[in-house]
């Protein structure tokens, strides 16, 4: 039975859909690069989304080559805090990669790494102690695990897209979430104004940069007390930190066996965040037994009178503005304290 | 790869420059069938031999079946064909199902067995091209065609990427024929097939995925309690949702095989102006549901044993149309639903012609009214993850929300969503007969200019979530 109809057999004429392309592409070109340029006036600048496919591709690389080199395993303190570009100067010149993921633990991703074999570098693993240590199954921790997921189960294909569309958004202010149409639409129809400029970006290596500057401050210092406070799971009973710490110590062991590294960080925090870190997670029951069952080196800010002079300006993350100077001191510290553990991360 | 990628793009541009060379037919032809293999592949190479497998069978199988000298020979090699391709497809999509319902069954019963869980991935487009070689199988089977000569293009004909993975659902007759002639496109095809891929990837990404399918997500996600507003605005924005979506895929399809100088069937003709469910289903996915008439609805018999035995064959052809969309209960309700309200429309159609203003503007635009709302009722079914959801949004919709629902949804976006589906359905009115070229060729050059301006825009700077197309799980 012929039963179909072919409308595409009808084609209109060349010369009509010649015009109407042409002028189409044009014209959308001309206010394609209005916007562009507009939107540049008023304060945007690219920015890259910092997606679960942006991460696996910069997994991949830790895993290529000879597999050496520093992974940056943490959080948003990790990605806003530390410089790559910064850290792989101050180390001499390793490959430095930044793995961290916003909001979660580095506890999985310390996990997946231990578990390739073809990793064999240095992991600077953060230590944020509401994050790293909070009794799973959370958030925190089923997050970076679908990352991880993401990355064992990503194709050729899903590579060479993210590389695509990376290269883009890190040109074109346009790709930003803020300034897609529906997001202009609702920003005039709700607050009668254009988007104003994200105070946050992600760079395509992944660094967070954020700008608190003209911001109230006191709204977010609350916030973050709060979030702190309760959102990132409970504390540990002694049997479950027992288990986690036995955890880690294998995970290091692991890596150790192959010629691999982990020192692990403590960023910067301030004013009622730090309060709540401490009274949760007091640093000898917690920081120190880490430490001591994994025989691995640690830096904590506090302890390091160069780095504990850094404020966080709404008491959780430091301005994007020090992140190059805190890298760097950082750098000279890892370098200075534990020169094997660097050694480890290649030339 | 999906249309609306990057990848795809740059995909499409050396494919469109390896046809333009001046090769032969044939070595054009064997550069098609490689491209549509690495489109394939791009998902998961380890399927590629299972697409091989159906291609080789169906082709060896026909050419048998038209040698064959006796009826119960050729019984048995049709047999073989439906066994190996229904069977795959039951292993693949409907396994767990299976396995889950058995248990259940086995435990209702009191019976102490446990099949195992057959828990396998779903090779991608494994629901279409079965149809599609089924179709070539059958027809050698009933003597409409002759068995296809040459195997380069019968495997062209289920490979070729436009259509590989979603259709639309391309008959035998209807593509081969076309592997016969040196295939070119013509400028004016070119641009016409580019033009239709904009307009299918804008409807995809801009108005399905960016404008709709939040609130549908927000709406149908488990647990959630939405009140009246919301459960009705979530039913009308996933019928806009799943149409941007799907006719955008078909348009895309239809677009990119024109490029290559090939024509596909339509796949929609303004569906939510259809004056009646039968009408509906001449209008949406039209390749699946003519396929669906033509191999199952008549193999059963269709219209020819009276009214009863038509209307039991009507609802076995919607259940089994809704399993087909995947396995689970709530698409068998999608499409019983379907079923019944055609049987309602086959009951009721004597007495509501003999109805002289239902002939007239209000009778056709009641027609359209009400067809419409019913199939956005149905489509709750289609889109909820459980039956939980479906029935939680279905009370909401008739007022049956507990004081405690809504909250969900801001009015801006409702009434965004009720906009949208909006224009979609004037649109669809007013065009309702028109095949998209007349359309363009309606309207002021000018007028079109900017609305494919508009698209190009849109589709620019809308690089929200990246969403499959919902008829790749199908």
């Amino acid at each position: 039975m012929r039963s179909s109809t072919f409308s595409s057999s009808q084609t209109p004429t060349s010369g009509a859909l010649g015009r109407v392309g042409w002028v189409a592409l044009l014209v959308a070109g001309v206010l394609l690069a209005g916007a562009e340029w507009g939107w540049r006036r008023r304060g945007f600048q690219p920015g890259v989304k910092d997606t679960p496919e942006l991460w696996s591709l910069t997994r991949a690389q830790a895993s290529a080559e000879d597999g050496r080199g520093v992974v940056l395993l943490g959080s948003s303190r990790f990605q806003g805090g530390l410089v790559p570009e910064e850290l792989s100067k101050a180390l001499g010149g390793v490959r430095v990669l930044q793995l961290s993921i916003n909001g979660s633990s580095s506890l999985p991703l310390l996990e997946d790494v231990a578990d390739d074999e073809r990793f064999r570098g240095l992991v600077l693993c953060e230590v944020s102690p509401t994050l790293f240590f909070s009794v799973e199954p959370n958030e925190v921790r089923t997050r970076p695990a679908q990352y991880v997921a993401g990355y064992r189960h990503r194709t050729f294909l899903a590579d060479q897209e993210t590389v695509l569309r990376v290269a883009l958004q890190e040109r074109l202010v346009l790709l930003l979430s803020a300034v897609q149409p529906q997001n202009v639409l609702r920003e005039l129809l709700v607050h009668q104004r254009l988007p104003l400029p994200s105070i946050g970006r992600t760079l395509a290596t992944r660094q967070h940069l954020s700008d608190l500057r003209g911001m109230d401050l006191k709204p977010l210092r609350r916030m973050w007390a709060r979030r702190y406070q309760g959102a990132h799971g409970q504390t540990p009973t002694p049997a479950e930190l027992e288990a986690l710490l036995e955890r880690v110590s294998s995970h290091v062991a692991r890596l150790r066996a192959r010629g691999g590294d982990v020192v692990f960080v403590r960023m910067v925090s301030s004013g009622a965040v730090r309060r709540i870190e401490d009274e949760r997670y007091p640093r000898a029951a917690y920081w120190d037994r880490l430490l001591e069952r994994t025989g691995s080196q640690g830096v904590s800010f506090e302890e390091v009178p160069v780095l504990a002079r850094f404020e966080c300006p709404e008491d959780s993350h430091l301005d994007t503005r020090l992140a190059p100077e805190f890298t760097r001191l950082l750098g000279h510290e890892l370098r200075r304290r534990a020169p094997g553990a660097v050694a480890a991360g290649g030339p | 790869m999906v249309f609306n990628s990057l990848t795809f793009l740059l995909f499409l541009a050396i494919s469109l420059g390896v046809h333009a060379l001046p090769l032969s037919w044939r070595a054009r032809k064997v550069n098609l069938l490689v491209a549509s293999s690495l489109f394939y592949a791009a998902w998961n190479p380890l399927f590629l031999p299972l697409l091989w497998y159906a291609i080789t069978l169906d082709w060896f199988l026909a050419r048998a079946l038209h040698a064959a000298r006796t009826q119960a020979r050729r019984k048995v090699l049709l047999g073989v064909s439906l066994v190996s391709n229904l069977g795959l497809l039951a292993f693949f999509k409907y396994g767990p199902f299976l396995s889950d319902n058995t248990n259940a069954l086995f435990q209702a019963l009191g019976v102490p067995l446990q099949v195992p869980r057959v828990d396998v991935v779903l090779p991608v487009a494994i629901s279409f091209y079965t149809f599609e070689s089924l179709a070539y199988t059958l027809d050698v089977y009933r003597g409409q065609e002759k068995p296809w000569r040459s195997f380069l293009d019968f495997s062209l004909f289920l490979t070729f990427f436009p259509h590989l993975v979603a259709g639309p659902i391309v008959r035998p007759h209807d593509f081969l024929p076309q592997c016969l002639e040196e295939r070119r496109a013509t400028l004016a095809q070119l641009l016409w097939g580019l033009l239709l891929l904009v307009l299918g990837v804008f409807e995809k990404t801009v108005l399905a995925d960016g404008l709709l399918a939040p609130l549908v997500d927000t709406v149908f996600s488990p647990g959630a309690q939405p009140n009246a507003w919301e459960a009705w605005s979530a039913a009308l924005a996933f019928s806009g949702q799943i149409f941007c979506d799907f006719a955008g895929y078909s348009l895309c399809a239809i677009g990119v095989a024109l490029c290559f100088g090939f024509h596909l069937p339509d796949n929609f003709q303004s569906p939510y102006a259809s004056l009646g469910f039968s009408d509906f289903w001449r209008r949406w996915h039209i390749s699946l549901s003519s396929w669906l008439r033509d191999y199952l609805y008549i193999s059963l018999g269709g219209n020819r044993h009276g009214p009863t035995r038509t209307h039991v064959n009507l609802m076995l052809t919607m259940l089994l149309g809704g399993l087909w969309h995947g396995a689970s209960w709530t698409f068998v309700v999608w499409g019983g639903l379907h079923g019944l309200f055609l049987v309602a429309e086959r009951l009721l159609r004597p007495s509501l012609e003999s109805l002289r203003w239902a002939r007239g503007p209000a009778g056709r635009f009641a027609a359209v009214a009400v067809t419409f709302v019913c199939v956005c009722f149905a489509w709750v079914f289609f889109r909820a993850p459980d039956f939980g959801t479906a029935f939680t949004v279905v009370k909401a919709m008739v007022g049956g929300a507990g004081t405690g629902a809504g909250g969900l949804l801001s009015r801006l976006d409702m009434l965004l969503a009720v906009l949208t589906v909006s224009v979609l359905l004037a649109v669809q009115w007013r065009y309702r007969d028109e095949p998209l070229p007349r359309i363009f060729e309606s309207v002021p050059w000018w007028a079109s200019a900017g609305a494919v301006t508009a698209m190009l825009v849109a589709l620019v700077t809308a690089t929200g979530v990246d969403r499959a197309f919902i008829y790749f799980q199908f």
